[in-house]
Parts: C-alpha cells; sequence; structure tokens
C-alpha cells in the first residue's frame, strides 16, 4: 500500500479541513496583499498633505478628490483616459481579425506559428522594446525614412500637424505614444479574445448558415455576441495597463503628463501620497463603470 | 409524387478527407415526402452525405441535387433545407425564442408573422410557455425539440436529422422517435435522418440506406433491408444473422454460396423432434443462453461442426436460461428463411 495512504484517507474524512489546507496560501496571498493593499490604497486616498509642513494629514479629507478635478490633474485624466480608449479600440479592432483567422481557418501549425508570434515580444524586456520604438519613430527613424521613400513625406507631416495629437516627430508626438500603447499591449487582446473564439462551438457556425444568415450575419448575430466576453476581458488588460503605465509617455510624445506619471511624481518627488491614491482610484473606478455598463449591455449572457 | 423529381439526390459524389474516402462515387436518391434514413457505424460516411446535402461540405467530384436542381458549389444558406444537429447547436446566448425565429430574422420576415409563427411553432413541440429561456435552462428532451422547431419553422423542403436523438437516453429515445414520425406525417416534408441504431432506422424509415466505408451497401425498405439482406455486412449490421457459407452452407441447406439465417426463424425443439413440413432439423446441443427479458438467445452447437444462435420469444412460461446450458435440441429452421448474399 502507498505510503501517503493513511494522510489521503485522513483528509478524505475531513474534507474542511483539507480545504483550508488547499485554498488557505492562495487566499491569503490575495486577502493580505491584494485586497490589504488595495484597502491601505483607498484609505490613503482620502487623507490630505499639509501644505506648509509637507506632512501627510490622516484625517478624513475629500480634498485630493478636489484636487483631481484642478484644470492640469483634469487633463492628465482626460489625457490618459483618452488615450487608453483610442488604444484599447484599436487593439480591439486589430486583434479580432488575426484572432478569428488563428481559431476558424488556420490550419494547426499556422496557428501555432502565429500564436508564438503573438507571445514571443513578451519574452523580451518591456523596457527594451518601448526604446526600440524611439529610435522607429525618431525623425531620422526607420519609419519616417520608409514613410519618405514611398512619397508620403506630405501625408506624414500633415498628420503630425494635427492639434492635439501631432507633434515635432512621431516619436516626440501623441501618436508615437499611442502606436507604442498599441504595440506593447496588443497581445493582451488578441489572447483572452482567441480563447473566447476557441469556445465558441464550430456546430453554432454550421447552424446559422444552415438557417440562412450569410458569413456577415453570422459574425454579427453569433460570432460576435459570443466573442464579447472575450473582447471585455482583453479590453480591461489594455485599458487599465495604458491607464497605469509611465514608462511610455516618458520615454516618448511631449512632456504632458498621463496617470502613471503623476502618480509617480506625486508620490516620488512630492511626497503627495493621498494625491497619488487618488489618481489611482480613477482607473479603478472607470473599468467598474465599463463592467457594470457590459453587464447592462449583455456581454456576459453567453458566460 | 412518383413523376416528381426526387427531393434530394447524389450523382457520382466523392468525398475525400486527406487519404480517406468518407464517401465513395456515391448515387442515390431521395424521394419527395419519405423518411429516408442513412443507416451505418460510425465513419462510414452517413454524416458526411448529410453535410453534402446542407452544404456544410463540397464533393470534391460528383454533384449533389435537390429537387432536380444541381446544387453542387451552392453555399448551405441559400439552399432550401434545415437541419438539425447532432447536439442541438442551439445559440447559447439567445432565447428559445430567438433561436426559433433565427431563420425567420434572417430572412427579415415581419416581427408580427415571426411572433405568430414561433409561437406556433413551439406549441407544435408543446413548449409553448418556453419561450422566454434560455437553452442552457432546459433538459436535453426539450432542446431537441426546440432544434425540431428551429428548422421546420422555415418549412424547408427537405429536413436534415443528423443522429437527433443520440444524446437522450433510451426511454425519451423511444418516445421522440414516435413524435418524430408523426410530426413528419403531419407537416410532410421530406426527412433525411442518420443513425446507427438499426432500431432507429427500422422503426421510423420509409426506407433505409445501409452505408459502409462510405458505400451504399443496400437500399430498400426496412423489411426489405431486414427480410433480405444482401450483403453479410448488412445481414450483421441490421439485427443479428448466421452466416452460412461453403461447408456449412452445403450441410445444412444444401446449396452452395453464403447465406444469412436470421436467430427468430430458427425454432428450437426437445432433442429428436420432428420438423413441420418443408422444415429442416438438426440436433444439437446449448452452448450458451442469454436471458434478454422479452425473449432468450441461444446459442447452439450443431451436431458435426457449425454453431448458430437462436432466439426464442419468452411467451408462456419461459425455459430457465440459465440451466439451458448442455441441454440437448432439435434447430429447425424453413430453408427459405436463408437468403443469399451478394458477397
Amino acid at each position: 500500500m502507498h505510503a501517503l495512504r493513511p494522510a489521503a484517507d485522513w483528509f478524505q474524512r475531513h474534507p474542511r479541513l483539507a480545504l483550508a489546507l488547499l485554498l488557505g496560501l492562495p487566499l491569503g496571498w490575495m486577502v493580505v496583499v491584494y485586497l490589504g493593499s488595495l484597502g491601505a490604497l483607498l484609505v490613503q486616498s482620502f487623507w490630505s498633505l499639509d501644505d506648509y509642513t509637507g506632512q501627510v494629514v490622516r484625517s478624513f479629507s475629500l480634498g485630493s478628490y478636489a484636487q483631481l478635478f484642478s484644470p492640469a490633474n483634469r487633463d492628465i485624466v482626460l489625457r490618459s483616459a483618452g488615450m487608453a480608449t483610442a488604444v484599447t479600440l484599436a487593439a480591439a479592432v486589430l486583434a479580432f481579425p488575426l484572432a478569428y483567422y488563428m481559431t476558424f481557418r488556420a490550419s494547426r501549425r499556422a496557428r501555432l506559428l502565429l500564436y508564438l508570434a503573438v507571445v514571443i515580444p513578451l519574452w523580451s524586456s518591456y523596457l527594451v522594446r518601448v526604446y526600440a520604438w524611439k529610435l522607429i519613430l525618431a525623425k531620422e527613424g526607420v519609419l519616417s525614412w520608409f514613410v519618405a521613400h514611398l512619397g508620403l513625406d506630405g501625408a506624414l507631416q500633415a498628420v503630425l500637424g494635427l492639434p492635439g495629437i501631432g507633434g515635432p516627430s512621431l516619436s516626440l508626438s501623441s501618436i508615437g505614444i499611442f502606436l507604442a500603447f498599441l504595440y506593447v499591449w496588443l497581445p493582451f487582446m488578441i489572447l483572452p479574445l482567441q480563447a473566447a473564439l476557441e469556445r465558441v462551438p464550430r456546430n453554432l457556425l454550421d447552424a446559422s448558415s444552415d438557417l440562412g444568415a450569410a458569413p456577415g450575419q453570422t459574425f454579427r448575430r453569433v460570432v460576435l455576441p459570443l466573442a464579447l466576453p472575450g473582447v471585455v476581458a482583453g479590453s480591461i488588460f489594455t485599458f487599465s495597463l495604458t491607464l497605469g503605465d509611465f514608462v511610455v509617455p516618458s520615454v516618448l510624445g511631449n512632456s504632458s503628463y498621463f496617470i502613471g506619471q503623476a502618480v509617480l511624481v506625486h508620490q516620488g518627488t512630492s511626497g503627495n501620497l493621498p494625491l497619488a491614491a487618488a489618481f489611482t482610484v480613477v482607473p479603478m473606478l472607470i473599468m467598474g463603470v465599463y463592467l457594470i455598463v457590459a453587464r447592462r449591455m449583455g456581454a456576459f449572457n453567453a458566460l | 409524387m412518383t413523376n416528381a423529381a426526387p427531393a434530394a439526390a447524389f450523382e457520382q459524389a466523392t468525398r475525400r478527407y486527406g487519404a480517406v474516402l468518407a464517401v465513395d462515387h456515391l448515387d442515390l436518391e431521395i424521394r419527395d415526402g419519405e423518411f429516408f434514413t442513412f443507416l451505418g457505424p460510425s465513419g462510414s460516411g452517413k454524416t458526411t452525405c448529410l453535410r453534402l446535402l446542407a452544404g456544410f461540405e463540397q464533393p470534391d467530384a460528383g454533384r449533389v441535387l435537390l429537387a432536380g436542381v444541381d446544387v453542387t458549389g451552392v453555399p448551405p444558406y441559400q439552399r432550401d433545407v434545415n437541419t438539425v444537429f447532432q447536439d442541438y447547436a442551439l445559440f447559447p446566448h439567445l432565447s428559445v425564442e430567438e433561436n426559433v425565429g433565427y431563420g425567420l430574422m434572417i430572412r427579415r420576415v415581419p416581427v408580427d408573422e415571426r411572433k405568430r409563427r414561433v409561437a406556433e411553432a413551439l406549441d407544435r413541440v408543446r413548449l409553448g410557455s418556453y419561450g422566454a429561456r434560455k437553452p442552457s435552462q432546459l433538459s436535453g428532451g426539450q432542446r431537441q425539440r426546440v432544434a425540431m422547431a428551429r428548422a421546420l419553422i422555415n418549412r424547408p423542403r427537405l429536413l436534415l436529422l443528423d443522429e437527433p436523438l443520440g444524446a437522450l437516453d433510451l426511454k425519451l429515445r423511444q418516445e421522440l422517435q414516435v413524435e418524430l414520425k408523426q410530426l413528419q406525417r403531419e407537416v410532410g416534408i421530406t426527412f433525411a435522418y442518420v443513425t446507427h441504431d438499426q432500431e432507429e432506422a427500422l422503426s421510423m424509415s420509409d426506407r433505409i440506406a445501409v452505408f459502409r466505408e462510405g458505400r451504399v451497401e443496400q437500399v430498400g425498405t426496412p423489411s426489405a433491408v431486414y427480410e433480405h439482406p444482401a450483403t453479410e455486412f448488412v445481414a450483421g449490421f441490421v439485427g443479428t444473422s448466421n452466416i452460412l457459407r461453403g461447408e456449412a452452407a452445403e450441410r445444412l441447406l444444401g446449396r452452395q454460396g453464403a447465406y444469412a439465417l436470421r436467430p427468430e426463424k430458427i425454432v428450437l425443439g426437445e432433442a429428436g423432434a420432428a420438423p413441420p413440413p418443408g422444415q429442416r432439423a438438426f440436433p444439437g446441443r446449448v452452448v450458451h443462453a442469454v436471458y434478454l427479458g422479452l425473449s432468450t438467445r441461444y446459442l447452439v452447437a450443431i451436431d458435426g461442426g457449425t454453431t448458430l444462435s437462436a432466439v426464442e420469444q419468452n411467451a408462456g412460461s419461459a425455459r430457465d436460461a440459465e440451466d439451458a446450458a448442455g441441454r440437448a435440441v432439435t434447430a429447425m429452421f424453413d430453408p427459405a428463411h436463408a437468403r443469399p448474399l451478394a458477397r
């Protein structure tokens, strides 16, 4: 008889204890590290900073939140949220055809190769890849060289001349930030989307076609609704990763701040932990509202 | 009905998967209004035939015709056929009503008419009050009926059914077999039905095509296929048969060639019993007996070599199957019941 048999028997007779042992560590980690730090963050966002002493005042105050609505901070929030929205939409549009092809059309081999192509960039350092984009997008960089050879220099200049998103070069513009964000976060949209499509039974596509639906109608009526949880999952990644990032907008773009940088500066340089905490609550609020709206619209009905 | 074009036809239709010939130069006609069954073991090509009719697959060679029109290469959504899938393929994100009304919605049938017809279709399958539910809230039998309603509401010329009762338990399956057959008579639509269950095929079909390795072994009415199996495969797949060939055929039947003799055609009498006129009798010994409730199946070793399978109804007081082994018996049968086999 196996040496572990007595232990197994004992656990069999004490299922609750077995469960406690099994879940204790991961659950403890979740509660203490995740929820605990989240709670600490929330509490700190309601403290305030004494302007004269520079000390954190540990009493309830909505001051930090009020500060969020100052014109400069409001711009940071809107800029970050706008960028996150743009990146998420673009990622969804780019990821859908690829994930669809991987799932329904590609051979096993092609699917594996595509999967590797999506994942491999994640193996290299994120910093290196962002700096690579700085070189690609620089005024004398690869992209402008390529554009010039296509004879599209005028078009590039016109785009860079656009107010708000333009700049002296791609690497110093919001467009550059957008491209780099889109590049680094795209796999986080493709993977959940592909997983969601993988779960769509093929015979539902047959059934839809059998009932007279042309491929476009099948896509809209069957594939899209069933893939929606995947899109929502992917957009949570791309949206929150963009909102929280401080590396891309500090390497690329002009010097206008994003939320990530604001958090960094407030808690590091100026020691204003309450304001930094209030800033981090913003993405959480946005994601919460987004999930509620998605649920109301039936995005999770297929789950 | 006799001079109408067949509801569906295959002409030298061939479908390959890599090196495997799933359907091999098939010629077959499904008559208008009949309940036609594709019967065969898994991998015999019967489901591929259905997929060729639906348009999910296209033949590598040959043609597929629906109502006399060549539909080879026509996509499923342009064919006047509907399918009931093996696992129903109900849309999980849509309600029962929306599932049933899907075809009408796609064809832009006005909402009023759509509602009326969906309600009718659900009533017909006795699910009138289940319209607002999701498929996940239904039992297997209910899902099956939703799948039927979703297909029939479109009034197709031809309804394709891919083992539609395969996932249900025996009792429910038998109930739905009767229901399906009644439904087919009511709506008057041609049914093309795929199953590997020979009992199901025999009880429901007007005609059966028995498939083996992508080819049709035999086409005929249930009684023709059962009583006159054309090949050894059919004799063994549709019911069971004693296959007599070579020396056994000569000794038991006095004939050359290969023959199928159904176990229920063999009557077991007491040892030394005299056969009725026209029948032959052979002394033997029961080797094994299996009590099946309705009947008892005996394996009888005929003196001199051959072993025959015989089935007796347990009418009256059944002899005890457990005591039967070793008993000396006389196996009697009419040699006319031994049907010659093609191969």
